[in-house]
């Protein structure tokens, strides 16, 4: 059995974020950057597929850093390809997308491919979606879990409707909401076997794809502030705000 | 001149309210025809309702779409906005949304956006980014466009004087490998928070999980006294404790709200949960520590034990309501 996870460098999520003077984008000083976090789960989830079947796992980004891959290869990805892009921030979700699709078409096919449901980067739910129109792929979004009953993929999702099983079957993509368990920590051993592990770089070109933007960002602006909240001494007072401030009783 | 279709997500046997809201940018933001789409197992009988809204519904009606199955779903979209040539697709950000919207997009060349909180123009959308730190303002270059949006960011349409024409269409019916198994419900009668008009969330302060049947307590004494839509919020501390359902879950790795009013209970304010609610109009904060960060982004704080501070807060909403 063959598995992708594709994952994401975006910044890590507890760093405040400063958005530069002129909107065009945010200030990257001191900035960290981590996998994207629900990429994690999808990489969890690879690894527990693997461990029930066998097979092989291997991680692709497109990124202009290796980090997030050598990271992947450390907790027990066993190849990685990084589409070295230098503005990778900046691509839109559809052009990342037919990137991603072209790289599976070259070293695919894979039998199951994870990813994160959402990049919290540019907050975009597009991937699983795209790659499944691209390629024809069987697709699920939203999965908690995923497992083997006999040869059966069967997932868990939560939704409006409750917890519904699922089951899919292969070639599929599916995409990760948080997931039931935690996605597992490099370990030394596993750091330094990532070193040896390979680690292909290719390039947006030599893909043959050229890049015509599917959306410009015109600017970023900061979420409305609020403004200094009041302390309220008892809750017959809270009662007044809500008939009288907030008009909602 | 723009043509629209809108998906009409059907919970419940009924339109999503927030589907109507999206049928809402459609008609005020991008203008021009607007055809609704209803898909599934006996949506035939939401026909006449749905006409109430939009220039004309596609009924595309089958007993073996009995689940929103994506692949089926989008084909079903797909075909039908080459068919009426339509350059959008609009659709709720809800999962079933978030799921098809981005397909539909891979099917017909288009550009998805999802989580959209502001359609200015039929060319530039504002989303929420990076864990809702900033609002990006976007202009969509494709000629087709999926947008998807976010649940209570518009109010929804209201009704036509004259109600549109009604088309049976055939959906597509190969459910694209993809088998229903078994399907927990949601207690009767649960609001998801995504949906709520109040969010009433608790979090680590509450010490267990018996005490969220206090939040409950207060969830239905706002229901009867507000007439709104409330629903029950947690933290990620909450979750993780154990003490309540992962749906529920507000932040970074759970839902993102914006309702009229959040009550966050017992939560300290982590930046991750601020990412999940701090677009809600009004923040009401109840906490015994002055301190608790949550202060800082709450519009109304109480300082004090919240074991005291709610029942008394239910009690006097149970009086106000008599009275």
């Amino acid at each position: 059995m063959k598995i992708l996870t594709i994952i994401k460098r975006v910044p890590d999520t507890a760093a405040n974020i400063k958005i530069l003077e002129d909107g065009s984008g945010i200030d990257k000083t001191n900035l960290n950057y981590v996998t994207n976090p629900y990429d994690e789960y999808a990489l969890e989830t690879a690894l527990r597929l693997r461990e029930a079947k066998g097979g092989e796992i291997e991680v692709l980004a497109v990124s202009d850093n290796q980090d997030i891959l050598r990271n992947a290869l450390a907790v027990g990805a066993d190849k990685a390809y990084m589409v070295e892009y230098a503005d990778y921030d900046k691509l839109d979700p559809y052009n990342l997308a037919r990137i991603y699709a072209e790289v599976i078409k070259q070293k695919g096919p894979y039998d199951i491919i994870l990813t994160g449901k959402v990049t919290i980067d540019d907050n975009s739910y597009a991937t699983g979606g795209y790659l499944a129109a691209f390629l024809n792929l069987n697709y699920v979004s939203h999965i908690v879990s995923a497992q083997f009953e006999g040869d059966e993929l069967v997932v868990e999702k939560e939704t409006d409707r409750g917890s519904e099983t699922l089951s899919i079957s292969l070639p599929a993509i599916l995409t990760h909401e948080r997931g039931k368990y935690e996605p597992r920590l490099p370990n030394l051993r596993g750091i330094m076997q990532a070193k040896r592990k390979p680690l292909e770089t290719l390039k947006v070109e030599d893909l043959g794809i050229t890049i015509t933007p599917a959306y410009e960002i015109l600017k970023l602006t900061p979420p409305p502030k609020k403004e200094g909240g009041r302390i309220l001494e008892s809750v017959d007072e809270l009662i007044e705000v809500l008939k009288n401030e907030i008009k909602v009783i | 001149m723009a043509k629209t279709l809108v998906f009409l997500e059907v919970l419940d046997g009924e339109i999503r309210s927030a589907s109507l809201e999206a049928v809402n940018v459609a008609r005020e933001v991008i203008g021009g025809e607007v055809v609704g789409i209803l898909i599934g197992k006996g949506v035939s009988s939401l026909k006449d309702v749905a006409a109430k809204y939009v220039d004309k519904v596609l009924v595309a009606q089958s007993d073996d779409l009995d689940y929103p199955y994506p692949i089926p779903f989008a084909r079903t979209i797909a075909s039908a906005m080459e068919k009426e040539g339509a350059d959008y697709f609009l659709i709720s950000s809800t999962v079933v949304g978030r799921e098809i919207a981005p397909l539909v997009a891979g099917l017909v060349d288009a550009i998805s956006v999802e989580e959209v909180t502001g359609v200015e123009s039929p060319d530039v959308i504002i989303k929420p980014v990076v864990s809702n730190k900033a609002f990006a303002h976007i202009k969509l270059l494709k000629e087709k466009r999926v947008i998807a949006v976010k649940p209570k960011a518009y109010p929804p349409a209201s009704e036509k004087d004259t109600p549109g024409q009604v088309e049976e269409i055939t959906p597509v019916t190969d459910k694209g490998g993809l088998v229903v198994k078994h399907i927990k419900e949601k207690e009767k009668g649960e609001i998801d928070v995504t949906e709520a008009d109040i969010v009433v969330s608790g979090g680590r302060g509450l010490g267990g999980p018996e005490k969220f049947q206090l939040l409950r307590e207060l969830i239905d004494v706002l229901t009867q006294v507000t007439g709104l839509k409330v629903a029950l919020g947690a933290s990620r501390a909450a979750v993780d404790a154990g003490w309540i359902d992962h749906s529920h879950q507000v932040g970074q790795t759970g839902k993102t709200v914006s309702p009229q009013i959040y009550f966050a209970i017992g939560i300290s304010g982590a930046i991750q949960h601020l990412a999940g609610m701090r677009t809600s109009k009004y923040i009401i904060a109840i906490n015994k520590d002055p301190e608790a960060p949550i202060f800082k982004v709450a519009d109304y704080g109480i300082v004090g034990d919240l074991n005291q501070v709610v029942p008394e807060l239910i009690e006097k909403l149970k009086q106000y309501k008599k009275s």
